[in-house]
């Protein structure tokens, strides 16, 4: 089992967005996949066509069977008969519960401890998380493998960027004292890049100049990503021959090269 | 001037920012046996210690007494330091320490020339009471050995949770996977660890392991030596070494914040003592405003008694070792401590330990001639020679144990009373003694 998480400390640079279209797609691929919504928001489970269920809360404070909080996702929302699911989707809902999630449990490994329960039944475990610093980002830190960041290639994000690389550099320091692996970086996604836009295109190639390979393909900002979501569903059932769709097969082929499958 | 220009001087990462080249890592994170933290330990780490709470959570649950480990560095110590030295440290082989300390008991009671001690007498309730009671029983306290009372005050405890149950919660502080460091509650955990033990449900016996396996506790976030000294003098006093060890950890506490660093309790104790550790204070002075809450922290109104402390905690170790198990008075101590040179001290302490030993032997159905008059008694006349040790604290105690099993003494058998006239006789030509030799003066 792998798990990544997403996480980028600013706001709205696609986080979840990217969350949903890499765990979709994985799961079209063949891969048995959970997204764990972990944002109190609940965009992730509402993206996924879910409602705002009991979810995360009751896994990790209630101690809810798995049964009972994995929500299976209707295929036909990102697949299609030209590209159907060959594995499965399942979301552990999220809502405005998490964020007393970190009340109401004191350890710090229970996010770790739950979901290695899954261990032979998923492939991957995919974490949404909000971009505001919680308690619960401690135990996430905790329990994943690899992050991906999403960024946008203006200031804001740059900062949200490096501020999260540096609490991930302060949380290696824990994780090695508890006997755990640094925590991988799988890649920088650079999203609602507009090409057209020469701030864009600057900060891209700073980006790349720093990150070198660890920069990804870009996804560019369209129209499609704003009607696809109105409509409910995901790039790639919306439209699966867009610009969209391709931008995000293009990172779903890197999430798949860095987890060595 | 052209926008591009402009862009290229501005970098959005800041300047200091080190390069990234990230460890592959691999999913060994889920599969190893992942060890706990707390929740506000994992932010601070993640965020810095500008996040860290303290602990709001005040949830009471129960913890496996087997995953808990007491506090090496607690000032006050339940198990007697040489009874401790035989065990592992680790509570699944907690068993050798009571075997241990039943075997110290035993040896003290050998000396004292009583019969050895048998558990299911004070433990088991309905096996004490199917029993004839004898005045074994009923002054079992009063004639106790020092290694004896700290014993049966943990069995008291024992009996008393089992008929009342817990009333005060221990506090643990996570030490790392699924163990937790005693803050408070050693007694009570040592309790537990007799009720969960005797109580298996052999020889008749009911089988309560279900009960006894979980102690009620109080998860704390941060250990606070401040909080541990709270309970210990709030509860029974501190004797005088675990006064002067108190002394010594807050005012290490009130150094490390600014900065001190201190050598680790393992690394300083030797030969059984755990003086040095505590010693390594010595150099230091009380912060200046500190001394209040030191004060207050140690339980002693005057600041005075910190130098009493500091002196205490120079005594030579074995003193110190003594000291702490039979409850040296801080005046006999301090009277240690001027004695020169520190082999004299040491020796004396011994002779100290000796009479305490063997002081009990009322009951001695065979009084030794070996004991005879050389035997350092409290009625033996070497004894009275240093006058000022009849006359210390220590005795003082002993008198007043005299005084308390005078209730008993209508129950005790012919040779008892026999003895104990014999005793007061020799007690009072003792004292007529010494009150012509004042007249003298």
């Amino acid at each position: 089992m792998k798990t990544f998480t997403l996480i980028n400390e600013k706001g709205g640079v696609g986080k979840t967005t990217i969350a949903i279209h890499v765990a979709a797609g994985l799961a079209i691929r063949g891969y048995r996949v959970v997204l764990a919504d972990a944002d109190a928001q609940g965009h992730a489970t509402v993206s996924l066509g879910l409602k705002k269920d009991p979810g995360l809360y009751d896994l990790l404070v209630r101690g809810a069977p798995f049964q009972e909080v994995l929500k299976p996702v209707n295929p036909n929302l990102f697949a299609s008969s030209s590209q159907p699911c060959k594995g499965q989707l399942y979301v552990v809902p999220s809502n405005v519960e998490t964020r007393s999630i970190p009340i109401q449990i004191s350890d710090a490994f229970a996010v770790a401890d739950r979901f290695r329960d899954l261990h032979d039944l998923v492939d991957v475990v995919v974490f949404d998380t909000s971009p505001t610093p919680s308690l619960l980002h401690g135990s996430i830190y905790l329990a994943t493998d690899s992050i991906i960041y999403p960024t946008k290639c203006e200031y804001l994000s740059f900062d949200g960027l490096v501020e999260s690389f540096t609490h991930r550099d302060m949380m290696q320091q824990t994780r090695k004292r508890w006997g755990l692996e640094n925590i991988n970086v799988m890649g920088i996604v650079p999203t609602m890049f507009r090409a057209s836009t020469l701030v864009h295109q600057e900060n891209l190639n700073k980006l790349k100049a720093r990150y070198g390979d660890l920069v990804w393909p870009e996804v560019y900002m369209r129209t499609v990503w704003a009607e696809a979501s109105t409509v409910g569903q995901l790039v790639y059932r919306f439209a699966p021959d867009s610009g969209a769709a391709r931008d995000m097969w293009a990172i779903v082929d890197r999430v798949e090269m860095e987890m060595g499958t | 001037m052209n926008r591009k220009g402009k862009l290229a001087g501005v970098d959005p990462f800041g300047a200091d920012q080190p390069d990234e080249q990230p460890d592959q890592g691999d999913d060994a994170a889920t599969s190893a046996d992942t060890p706990k933290l707390s929740m506000s330990d994992a932010d601070a780490a993640l965020f810095g210690e500008l996040s860290r709470r303290e602990g709001q959570r005040q949830n009471v649950r129960g913890v496996s007494i087997f995953s808990i480990y007491p506090d090496a560095k607690q000032p006050r110590r339940a198990v007697p330091s040489d009874v401790r030295a035989h065990w592992s440290g680790e509570p699944k082989d907690i068993a050798d320490l009571f075997n241990a300390w039943l075997q110290h008991i035993n040896a003290e009671r050998k000396r004292a020339g009583r019969p050895r001690f048998r558990l299911d007498d004070v433990l088991w309730a309905e096996s004490v009471q199917a029993q004839n009671h004898d005045e074994e029983d009923m002054k079992r306290e009063e004639v106790a050995g020092p290694v004896e009372r700290g014993f049966l005050q943990v069995i008291d405890l024992a009996i008393s949770i089992r008929r009342d149950g817990l009333a005060n919660p221990v506090t643990l502080h996570r030490a790392g996977g699924n163990q937790y460091r005693l803050e408070t509650g050693e007694r009570r955990w040592l309790a537990y660890h007799v009720l969960y033990g005797y109580f298996n449900g052999a020889d008749g016996k009911p089988q309560e392991r279900d009960k006894w396996e979980n102690i009620p506790s109080l998860i704390v976030e941060h250990f606070s030596v401040w909080r541990q000294a709270s309970e210990n003098t709030a509860r029974a006093d501190l004797n005088a070494i675990g006064r002067a060890r108190q002394f010594a950890l807050l005012l290490m506490d009130l150094l490390q914040r600014s900065g001190e660093t201190f050598r680790p309790f393992e690394a300083m104790t030797r030969g059984g003592s755990d003086r040095a550790y505590y010693a390594q204070v010595l150099g230091y002075r009380v912060p200046s405003g500190k001394s209040e809450l030191l004060s207050n922290g140690i339980g002693v109104t005057h600041r005075a008694a910190f130098s009493r402390c500091r002196t205490l905690l120079g005594l030579p170790d074995e003193v110190w070792t003594i000291g702490d198990n039979i409850s040296l008075s801080e005046d006999e101590l301090l009277r240690l401590a001027r004695i020169e040179p520190a082999s004299a001290a040491i020796k004396e302490a011994r002779e100290l330990a000796q009479i305490v030993a063997s002081r009990n032997n009322f009951d001695s159905p065979k009084p030794t001639k070996k004991r005879g008059s050389k035997s350092p008694t409290l009625f033996d006349d070497s004894a009275l020679k240093t006058g000022k040790r009849l006359f210390s604290k220590q005795n003082a105690l002993i008198a007043k144990e005299i005084l308390e099993i005078r209730d008993g003494v209508t129950a005790a058998n012919p040779a008892t009373k026999q003895q104990l006239k014999q005793a007061i006789d020799e007690l009072r030509g003792c004292l007529n003694q010494l009150e012509s030799k004042l007249g003298d003066g």
